[in-house]
């Protein structure tokens, strides 16, 4: 395998585990860290046209824009009522910081918002792994079964990696659970934005879906 | 003064539509203007007393007026907002969903099957009112749950709209019939 490829595939497995625009701050940073800004620009030209969220966070980083740190506060606003949010999309570094700004359940009673995360659409995850690291704070789900968790005091998450006109591209499995069938039983269905820089190159992995799929979209913002 | 007629066939000369169809199959209102008669806010409004929870009462408002088919998001504006006018002649009178059966939401049948039959999640934030069709049903219990099955099957536009209208047609029915003197 050369280098190249093998670069490609850690990639690969780090944005399917953590989510793309978490794996590609982590990458920039540790690329950063060893080698210095030549080598995000090196790293940009080798993976960014495949990976176009990891693009933009290359790009961002070489003009001066950092890691961002995940601000909940206005998603926990959004989810005032929720019991049970369905997540649909994985990005680590949010997800952490939305359970740690959460009150810890109390020992042996239910949490006041459950979590679920819809474990779809990356194929190379282990989801076992990936849900290990919130020990035992965020439930399985599959497209399957995650209706089982619908109702009025329920909410749908997905994250948001860019807006266009009436558009904002998403992961794919948010348009297999944003149905006309389903999204009358949820109580919204939020977006979260997560990345904050321009998509520069076409987004493959995500999609471009109708804006008010969503009925809110969150900024992340502190 | 009314409006000058205009035969089918013959558009009128003004911007305004006319008052009639011009013709059959014609649509005189385009799709994108059809929902300018439709005031979610004010519809929010006057559910505030069946939906006392603004979450609540803002999801039961998309389904009824944000979403689906146009022109059922429009009927029921109408037709809630014209119930609702008629509740506001007897003061005093309020419709009431929070007691009743619940409105369950048309989940996949394996899950739907798993539901707890009066939790909260799975279903509708209010429940329909069996007074009147209590009456109308004469007291045949087959009858009145036939009732209810049309009355909370298909979409949440129809199930959702139909609950509220009978909730206020409820209310109306169980006030005292006024009298000549009233």
């Amino acid at each position: 395998m050369t280098a190249f490829a093998a670069q490609r595939q850690a990639f690969r497995l780090a944005a399917a585990e953590l989510g793309m625009a978490s794996a590609a701050w982590v990458t920039v940073e540790a690329c950063a860290d060893a080698a210095g800004d030549a080598a995000v620009a090196e790293l940009r030209d080798a993976l960014g046209r495949d990976w176009p969220v990891l693009d933009a966070v290359c790009a961002g980083w070489l003009q001066g824009a950092r890691r961002p740190r995940p601000a909940p506060g206005a998603l926990q606003a959004a989810l005032a009522g929720t019991q049970r949010l369905v997540i649909v999309g994985h990005e680590a570094l949010w997800i952490d910081a939305l359970v740690a700004a959460l009150p810890a359940p109390v020992a042996g009673g239910a949490p006041a918002l459950r979590l679920g995360l819809v474990c779809e659409g990356a194929p190379l995850a282990d989801w076992d792994r990936v849900l290990a690291n919130q020990a035992g704070r965020v439930e399985r789900l599959g497209l399957a079964d995650f209706q089982a968790w619908a109702g009025p005091r329920s909410s749908l998450l997905t994250f948001v990696y860019g807006q266009g006109q009436g558009t904002v591209f998403v992961l794919p499995p948010w348009l297999r659970v944003s149905g006309s069938d389903v999204r009358l039983q949820f109580r919204q269905l939020l977006g979260w934005s997560v990345l904050g820089l321009p998509l520069q190159v076409y987004p493959r992995w995500l999609v471009s879906a109708a804006a008010d799929t969503l009925t809110e979209l969150v900024e992340d913002v502190a | 003064m009314p409006p000058p007629h205009h035969r089918h066939g013959h558009p009128p000369h003004h911007p305004h539509p006319p008052h009639h169809p011009p013709g059959p199959g014609a649509r005189p209102i385009p799709a994108s203007r059809l929902l300018g008669f439709v005031d979610e806010a004010e519809l929010s409004r006057s559910l505030a007393s069946l939906l006392p929870d603004e979450g609540d009462r803002r999801f039961v408002v998309r389904c009824l007026v944000g979403e689906g088919p146009v022109h059922h998001r429009g009927a029921n504006y109408v037709l809630l907002s014209l119930l609702q006018r008629l509740l506001a002649r007897q003061p005093g009178l309020v419709a009431d969903a929070s007691h009743g059966l619940p409105v369950p939401m048309r989940l996949p049948p394996h899950l739907a099957a798993a539901a707890e039959p009066d939790a909260d999640e799975g279903h509708y934030p209010l429940r329909l009112p069996t007074r009147a069709l209590d009456a109308l049903a004469g007291g045949d219990a087959e009858r009145r749950a036939a009732m209810v099955d049309c009355l909370t099957d298909g979409p949440p536009q129809h199930a959702l709209a139909n609950v509220l209208m009978v909730a206020m047609l409820d209310a109306l029915l169980g006030a005292p019939a006024a009298g000549p003197g009233a």
